[in-house]
């Protein structure tokens, strides 16, 4: 019997084998465990390379979603999803429903694209362009305005409500609201002609749906940005969690110098002997991220890669007068190669061409020119021959077998064309109606037609037809649509 | 940390508040992603001038019917969502 009883054989016989106990040591859960109740994040506003960036990609990226909906192109707005005439205008490319392929190949682009970022650099797309981020950048840079600093922010979150704090809040509530409005008003304003819209908003005529759509983007942004910020990330997003499968050791992350860095303590405090690491524990690196994680306990899923960690920490060494880089953009690789991250840019670059980013980029390279290439060479207009559907065939003057047909003529371009209907694969078809067919820029046209042939010419049954489209003006606008003759018996 | 009569801790309690929150997060945001890709190939194949309902052409408008469309796949993807969350929770 053991001297010692272990939990295991408490109450087992005196003959029972030993049992092994490992001991378990309780992991400290500052983060209260799995199912903690969410603890309201109050980052710290810091100023610095990675920050100017950031801003940068704001303005960038909301100038062109606020500044787009409104450019005009050729009396038109130059970039519309117009839903109700079911086309895309995108400068001078109009896409109709049947250019489906164009936009699925645009999502697998943007798919690889950010697969080869992400395998590069990590997820510099969660930090610096996903609209969930930039939201929230702006939403806090409001706030702060309202409300003031972080300190300030978790003094007023600690008052109890008051005329003051009512007035803060109503003020931070009222200008997130108004910047979610209009963030609704421009996405609507992508789907419907956006100045029409304006105009139904001033006269207070604007559509039951619209109106709709209008409030539901606003109230998405408002809830995204203003409230549930990281927790979209944390929770909601499927790119967070799928992340890990696109990264490798030579994977660019936001990392810790863990071995500079430790045993973190004050230099001018230790005792004689002691080793003390670069790092000062300060805490400014957990204050301004914007998930409020901890960076110096390695890679986390919460981590969206803003580097605004290094930013403060690189404010902290050179207050210190030590070199930057504890907090640092590096790869797995150079740290564990013991090389402090400022130095280990030779090696970064050397593993950046390595078969996962060659395969991305070769993929992406190959889509890319497929899809220019398509467009390039694309004819400007489309054609369906539909079979009348009331009559099959019937006998005309003459002895002649006419089958009806219903001719869609799609302009794809940006001027009226004209064209002309040949008939093909069948001795003596004849085309009767219209021939000379003018369809307006971007518009359709429906053109009855009828073709005739000798009532002994053909075995009864369906015969192949082929009907050629041909403009007038330009010989190499031209398509074909096959469909068949039916005769009689 | 709570404990029930058997000393047995109680992690649904920690979980509150929140979970039906994030339950809700899980559920809704997943079938909103489908719902719009679901409705863009719908609508790019079909158009709605053209769709019938009770065997009678839908007088809605264009508008209206993609609205419609988009709140219904949204419901069935969603359904879809949480059933598959309820299940995934009960896992023998």
């Amino acid at each position: 019997m053991s001297s010692h009883p272990s939990p295991v054989d408490a109450g087992s016989g005196g003959d029972a084998p030993q049992a092994r106990v490992i001991p378990i040591a309780q992991a400290d859960s500052d983060e209260g465990g799995l199912y903690a109740a969410r603890k309201k994040i109050q980052p710290r506003a810091i100023k610095g390379r990675f920050n100017t960036l950031r801003w940068a990609m704001v303005w960038i990226t909301q100038l062109v979603f606020y500044g787009l909906a409104w450019l005009p192109w050729n009396d038109r707005q130059a970039v519309l999803f117009h839903l109700v005439e079911r086309k895309f205008y995108i400068f001078g490319l109009i896409l109709w429903p049947q250019d489906v392929l164009y936009l699925t190949l645009l999502l697998i682009i943007s798919a690889l694209g950010l697969f080869l970022v992400t395998a590069v650099a990590g997820r510099v797309w969660c930090g610096y362009a996903c609209p969930q981020s930039v939201y929230t950048e702006i939403f806090m840079w409001i706030e702060r305005k309202i409300e003031g600093d972080r300190a300030a922010r978790m003094k007023l979150d600690a008052t109890p409500l008051g005329v003051r704090k009512l007035a803060l809040r109503g003020a931070k509530y009222g200008a997130w609201a108004a910047l979610a409005l209009w963030t609704g008003f421009t996405f609507v304003g992508y789907f419907t002609p956006i100045r029409e819209l304006a105009g139904e908003v001033a006269k207070w005529s604007l559509g039951p749906w619209e109106t709709f759509w209008m409030f539901f983007y606003a109230a998405f942004t408002y809830m995204f940005a203003g409230h549930m910020r990281e927790q979209v990330c944390k929770y909601m997003c499927p790119y967070a969690r799928f992340q890990s499968v696109m990264f490798d050791p030579d994977t660019l992350v936001v990392s810790y110098d863990y071995n500079r860095g430790e045993p973190r303590g004050n230099k001018k405090r230790a005792k004689d002997g002691q080793a003390v690491g670069d790092c000062v524990d300060c805490d400014w690196c957990v204050q301004v991220c914007p998930t409020g994680i901890d960076i110096r306990k390695g890679l986390q899923y919460e981590c969206i890669g803003c580097a605004l960690c290094i930013d403060a920490c690189d404010q902290v060494m050179d207050k210190l007068g030590r070199p930057r880089g504890l907090i640092a953009y590096t790869t797995e690789r150079t740290l564990l190669d013991k090389k402090p991250a400022h130095e280990g840019w030779r090696e970064v670059l050397a593993h950046i061409l390595r078969p996962r980013v060659i395969l991305y980029c070769s993929l992406l390279a190959l889509i890319v020119s497929g899809f220019a290439w398509s467009l390039f060479t694309r004819t400007p207009v489309k054609m369906n021959v539909l079979r009348d559907r009331a009559t099959l065939a019937r006998e005309v003057e003459g002895g002649r077998i006419e089958n009806a047909y219903r001719v869609r003529i799609m302009n794809t371009s940006e001027h009226a064309q004209r064209f002309t209907v040949t008939l093909e694969g069948l001795d003596g078809a004849e085309l009767v109606g219209l021939r000379d067919i003018e369809v307006e820029a971007s518009g359709s046209r429906d053109v009855p037609v009828q073709v005739q042939i000798d009532a002994g010419a053909l075995e009864p049954g369906a015969h192949e037809i082929t009907f050629n489209l041909q403009a007038i003006d330009a010989p190499d606008v031209r398509v074909k649509e096959k469909t068949s003759f039916l005769q009689p018996r | 940390m709570v404990a029930n009569d058997d000393g047995l801790e109680l992690l649904e309690t920690r979980r509150v508040p929140g979970r039906y929150e994030r339950l809700f997060a899980v559920v809704s945001w997943p079938s909103f992603l489908i719902a719009a890709v679901a409705e863009i190939v719908f609508f790019c194949l079909i158009n709605p001038r053209e769709l019938y309902l009770l065997g009678e052409p839908a007088h809605f408008s264009v508008v209206a019917t993609y609205s419609i469309g988009f709140f219904g796949f949204w419901c069935v993807a969603g359904a879809s969502s949480l059933l598959t969350a309820w299940l995934a929770d009960r896992l023998p």
